[in-house]
């Protein structure tokens, strides 16, 4: 179930990378930072978490913009070779902004969205599901499935998948790289803020929880092979139900042990990923 | 049409283009040869913008190219096929012909044009649901040319037509280059190591070497020319 969450969670990071090869290691801040905007519409108006997502989508979308417009397109004039650590240069010293902007904003205090129905659970064939899991993996279908559409089937979506194949090309035929880049990067962030909703209801934010997410998007990545979108989503499933399974054989405390042993596992064995063709 | 006046390119500190000068008529087929590394490719990638000239100047149809960015080219109606193999491979034949198809007044006219293509390369039509990486060769540079044209360009760049295809697909390809020409009056700028076919399906041609235009003349003059054939026909001949 977590899975789910992971396949997002890594999706975001995913998109940015394969459109651009800018590896964006503040995307765990913007989880974050997604998160404590749906705390705020809570706490401050009362706005149920599920309602407040496509709002927070639409907020860090537009950050996402912002992000790009200051930080990522100055890149562009590095030759290919030098953007990508420049990039995670960058996004380095926007983790150090990013969070404690957050501390500043909302204290380092833990915090998390209690709604009404935050304990309820469904009992289903003798299963006892709890009700918030179940809502947020639904979400998390519609968005993922959402964003499959609009790659495959939409004219601008399809756009966003030649330029990551090829960007020369598609300049060749008119596509203008620079703002497919924009929305791009929008669109990652405006995920990064999805996921971090999913957070503040399950877990709980604080400022520098980030790098966590982050970690465990980028094992996500490896693991899949970077690529497509739907090897993304699927190795954040596998991941997720691993992890899980490892919980129960060898105690939660050893969790990102076998996160991380699997990581190392993989780059063994199969460094260019489990999906990649 | 297109005039290039004066240019020079630079790869970084490297010199790549000293003064190359050309011009293109409307409906006209221009032939660009030389030596490997002449400044063929460079010349065609500065005209669609990927490269940026020092000094002299590019017009097309009396507008300025030198300060317009890429895809604003193409929309200005000048397409280029690019010399490396650079379809979209993890997208579908017809997706790589809707990219084509991307800008404005083309996307309007796609269905018109796609059918057009497909009565041009029937082979697209039948492969246009598979993945344009498992085409063969042959295939993808009909695919590459199709696209090109799904953006309905008013002048034709095309960087080695004949690269790494069988010369009888090759001689293929240029009669179906000629019937676009005549049933589109379309320009094509062509850059050719198959110098001798080129020269034999163009209207006039370039000779570039060491970065410089060293010669200009009618194609004609160019296969008559003994020099010419001594220089650039070998290639030709071992066929």
């Amino acid at each position: 179930m977590i899975g789910v969450f992971y396949g997002l969670v890594a999706v975001g990071l995913a998109l940015l990378f394969g459109v651009m090869r800018y590896m964006n290691i503040a995307h765990g801040s913007f989880i974050v930072i997604g998160g404590y905007i749906s705390f705020w519409l809570f706490t401050l108006w009362r706005v149920d978490p599920f309602v407040s997502i496509p709002v927070v989508m639409f907020a860090m979308f537009l950050l996402g913009l912002i992000v790009y417009k200051v930080l990522f397109s100055p890149l562009g004039k590095f030759p290919e070779g030098l953007r990508l650590g420049n990039s995670m240069l960058i996004t380095f010293g926007l983790i150090l902004v990013l969070d404690n902007v957050c501390a500043l904003l909302w204290t380092s205090d833990v915090k998390t969205i209690t709604t009404p129905y935050s304990g309820k659970v469904f009992e289903f064939l003798n299963v006892r599901l709890p009700f918030i899991s179940m809502a947020v993996m639904g979400v998390t279908l519609i968005v993922v499935i959402a964003l499959h559409f609009f790659l495959n089937r939409t004219y601008f979506g399809k756009s966003i998948r030649a330029t990551a194949e090829d960007w020369e090309a598609a300049s060749l035929l008119g596509i203008n790289i620079g703002r497919t880049y924009l929305v791009a990067c929008g669109i990652s962030i405006a995920l990064a803020g999805a996921a971090g909703t999913a957070v503040a209801l399950m877990y709980s934010i604080n400022p520098y929880g980030g790098l966590e997410w982050l970690l465990t998007a980028m094992v996500v990545l490896v693991f899949a092979g970077l690529g497509n979108i739907k090897g993304v989503f699927l190795a954040g499933l596998l991941f997720g139900v691993l992890e899980q399974l490892s919980v129960f054989f060898v105690g939660s405390h050893y969790r990102p042990v076998v996160g991380l042993g699997i990581f190392i596992l993989i780059l063994l064995i199969r460094p260019q990923g489990l999906f990649k063709q | 049409m297109l005039e290039v006046d004066k240019i020079d390119v630079y790869y970084g500190d490297l010199k790549a283009l000293w003064e190359v000068s050309l011009v293109i008529k409307e409906g006209e087929i221009v032939v660009l040869f030389g030596s490997n590394g002449a400044g063929k490719s460079t010349t065609l990638r500065t005209i669609s913008g990927l490269l940026r000239a020092a000094t002299g100047s590019i017009t097309f149809n009396g507008l300025n190219l030198m300060e317009q960015a890429v895809h604003r080219i193409v929309e200005l109606g000048i397409g280029l096929v690019p010399e490396e193999k650079k379809i979209f491979r993890g997208m579908t034949v017809l997706e790589n012909l809707e990219m084509g198809a991307f800008l404005g007044s083309a996307r309007q006219a796609k269905n018109t044009t796609m059918k057009w293509v497909y009565e041009v390369f029937p082979v697209l039509k039948e492969r246009r649901k598979q993945k344009a990486g498992t085409l063969s060769g042959g295939e993808q540079q009909m695919l590459l040319i199709s696209r090109a044209l799904m953006s309905q360009p008013k002048l034709l760049m095309i960087d080695e037509l004949s690269f790494g295809l069988a010369p009888l697909l090759v001689q293929n390809l240029f009669r179906t280059m000629r019937q676009i020409h005549e049933s589109t009056g379309i320009s094509i700028l062509l850059v050719e190591q198959n110098v001798r076919m080129a020269l034999e399906f163009s209207d006039r041609g370039y000779i570039i070497e060491n970065g410089s235009v060293v010669a200009e003349g009618r194609a004609q003059d160019f296969l008559n020319s003994q020099q010419v054939k001594d220089a650039y026909f070998g290639i030709a001949l071992e066929e």
